[in-house]
């Protein structure tokens, strides 16, 4: 075990190398650059920014003094935001994203798996039907006609809720956007959950456990809830890390000012510090998160073996 | 006695083989698609796509405006004169500028389904392809094709998107070939899982054995069996990339104007939901049915194609 996450960590280490390489070099390559002013700045003035920033260097050289300075846990200036280095503008976001990544994953899951289970237990019934039409629903309105949707008829209309901002995070900020974030996933949950069930209660085990004479609701934490959950982990990884870096959509219609924000602005400001070192904090939690799902599988199911 | 009985065999092996032209076989296609036929959520989707398709090839035609054309009369008041009416001609009301909302929402409907369906078909290309070469070679280069896939896995994705469409311009291709570039991975996955199996079998042996070539078995014996998983992917891969370009487009990264599409269309009306609601209704409207319609037809052939499930 201790062996295995060994392993995975070292693998992760030329990964994120490549990743690394490939988004500096597509910056490297791409026209445009973040002095590029209407007017041209003295030759002199542009010389001097450019060896501040190491822009001058090799590519190979730039990317290595990048790469040293990120393991110190300097992610390097902004070069847009001039006054903040990226390692101040993502301390500043990411609490942002992981307040409203975290609160939408601790809706979701447990709602979403709650409906995907009943609409599994009543299979074919009314009940099944209207949550997986509901489910449907949620699964293709995109978060981007939801998020207008939600805050013309609770902010516009009704006037319950704010239409957008942070404001340090107070509740009544959070409903809408956490909302919006939530409802898809809810959706896919349940979705995944109710498949998942269906396949484990058509099982002879369950059949078994049923002519014992098991109460319904012993039959489903016990015995069925466990198999099930497999397909559910597998797919709660890559959905934790989307929630929690921030999803771009929320980000930009609500204002909140998480890193999915910061992401967008930076990169159509070809601010490159900024926009690397969020594709390296994405990518090294989404390492993280595939770790700890295989690790979750061993745990749910003893006969898998890693 | 010994004559008679031949004369008796031959006749039954004649009957049978009447009875056996009789009753001509159901190909695995003629099966799935009496299933599928059965399934009413998915036939209606089916009309509603096809209807859905006639209404963009032929609505620019039909719409009493270009889209991209300025009608003067509403300007002065776009939220006022521009509702949608029928003796106006704007049947969908006009935005801000006076553009005809009907003519955009078409003309938007062509870009954004052509975009699903050329993403997919790139995904399902590249995918089909790594995949069963990886499944049916096996060895040292199954496990290289599969560690590659494993490190792209960790690529996040919408990520590399965003960074290469700014850094490159929002050339319409570029976004058909980056979308089904980066969504292959799991398309090879599933391929690879089926030809592994695949291979296994006994038909396939009875191929080589009988001196069938290595390039002739994946044609004729692998591929089939791995198409109808590939189809039941891609059609729930195309909605998967529809919402994606709209998602590109609503952050203005997608396709630029005088071009358009349900993402930028649904971006506007999102703008000014609070004085023209119809602005964001109708291309909302569009892109809701046909995701769902591609959701529904995506279950129904899955329902089909594997019937190990009911």
């Amino acid at each position: 075990m201790l062996l295995y996450i060994l392993r995975r960590l070292l693998i992760a280490i030329p990964t994120l190398l490549f990743i690394a390489l490939v988004s500096f070099w597509l910056m490297h390559v791409a026209p445009g650059g973040p002095f590029d002013m209407e007017r041209p700045m003295p030759e002199v003035v542009r010389a001097n920014i450019e060896a501040k920033f190491h822009l001058d260097e090799p590519f190979l050289t730039q990317f290595f003094i990048y790469i040293g300075d990120f393991l110190q846990g300097d992610l390097g200036p902004s070069f847009v935001y001039q006054d903040f280095t990226v390692t101040q503008l993502v301390a500043q976001s990411w609490p942002v994203s992981a307040t409203l990544g975290v609160l939408s994953f601790c809706i979701s899951v447990p709602t979403g798996m709650l409906l995907g289970a009943l609409a599994a237990l009543n299979r074919n019934s009314r009940l099944d039907y209207f949550l997986m039409s509901l489910s449907m629903t949620g699964v293709v309105i995109p978060a981007f006609v939801l998020a207008p949707v939600m805050v013309t008829i609770f902010s516009i209309q009704l006037g319950w809720f704010p239409a957008g901002g942070w404001e340090g995070g107070k509740p009544i900020f959070l409903v809408l956007p956490v909302m919006s974030l939530a409802i898809g996933s809810i959706a896919s949950i349940a979705r995944v959950t109710r498949g998942a069930m269906i396949e484990t209660l058509n099982q002879p085990y369950i059949r078994t456990a049923r002519a014992k004479g098991l109460s319904t609701g012993y039959i489903l934490f016990h015995h069925a809830l466990r198999p099930s959950l497999i397909p559910v982990v597998a797919m709660l990884g890559p959905a934790f890390v989307a929630v929690v870096t921030g999803s771009v959509i929320i980000d930009i219609f609500f204002g909140t000012g998480g890193m999915g924000q910061h992401f967008v602005s930076g990169a159509l400001n070809r601010d490159y510090g900024l926009v690397m070192g969020i594709t390296l904090i994405v990518a090294s939690l989404t390492i993280f998160f595939n770790l700890v799902v295989d690790l979750l599988y061993t745990i749910i199911d003893p006969r898998i073996r890693i | 006695m010994l004559v008679t009985n031949k004369i008796n065999t031959q006749q039954l092996a004649d009957q049978l083989a009447d009875n056996v032209e009789a009753v001509a076989g159901r190909s695995l296609w003629q099966d799935a698609w009496a299933r599928f036929r059965k399934n009413r959520a998915a036939m209606i989707s089916v009309c509603v796509l096809l209807f859905i398709i006639v209404c963009i090839v032929i609505g620019p035609s039909i719409a009493s405006f270009s889209h991209d054309e300025i009608d003067w009369n509403v300007v002065a008041d776009p939220y006022e004169l521009g509702k949608p009416s029928l003796s106006s001609g704007h049947y969908f009301g006009t935005d801000d500028l006076g553009q005809d909302l009907f003519a955009r929402t078409m003309k938007g409907g062509r870009l954004s389904i052509m975009v699903g369906f050329m993403g997919a078909l790139v995904a399902v290309v590249i995918g089909t392809l790594w995949g069963s070469i990886s499944g049916y070679v096996g060895g040292v280069v199954d496990s290289t094709m599969m560690r590659i896939i494993e490190v792209l896995d960790s690529v996040p994705f919408m990520f590399m998107v965003i960074l290469f469409v700014t850094l490159f311009g929002n050339n319409i291709y570029l976004i058909f070939i980056v979308i089904g570039m980066v969504s292959w991975l799991g398309i090879a996955r599933v391929v690879r899982g089926v030809t592994f199996s695949i291979k296994k079998r006994e038909f396939i042996e009875a191929a080589h054995s009988i001196g069938v070539s290595k390039i002739t078995i994946v044609r004729r014996h692998v591929l089939p069996n791995v198409l109808g998983i590939v189809m039941v992917y891609s059609s729930l891969m195309v909605p998967g990339f529809i919402m994606f370009e709209s998602f590109l487009s609503f952050l203005g990264l997608g396709v630029q104007p005088p071009d358009t599409s349900w993402g930028i269309l649904i971006a506007e009306g999102a703008k000014t939901i609070d004085v023209a609601i119809w602005l964001l209704m109708f291309p909302s409207v569009f892109l809701v049915a046909t995701l769902f319609c591609f959701n529904f037809i995506g279950d129904g052939l899955r329902d089909a194609l594997d019937p190990k499930d009911r």
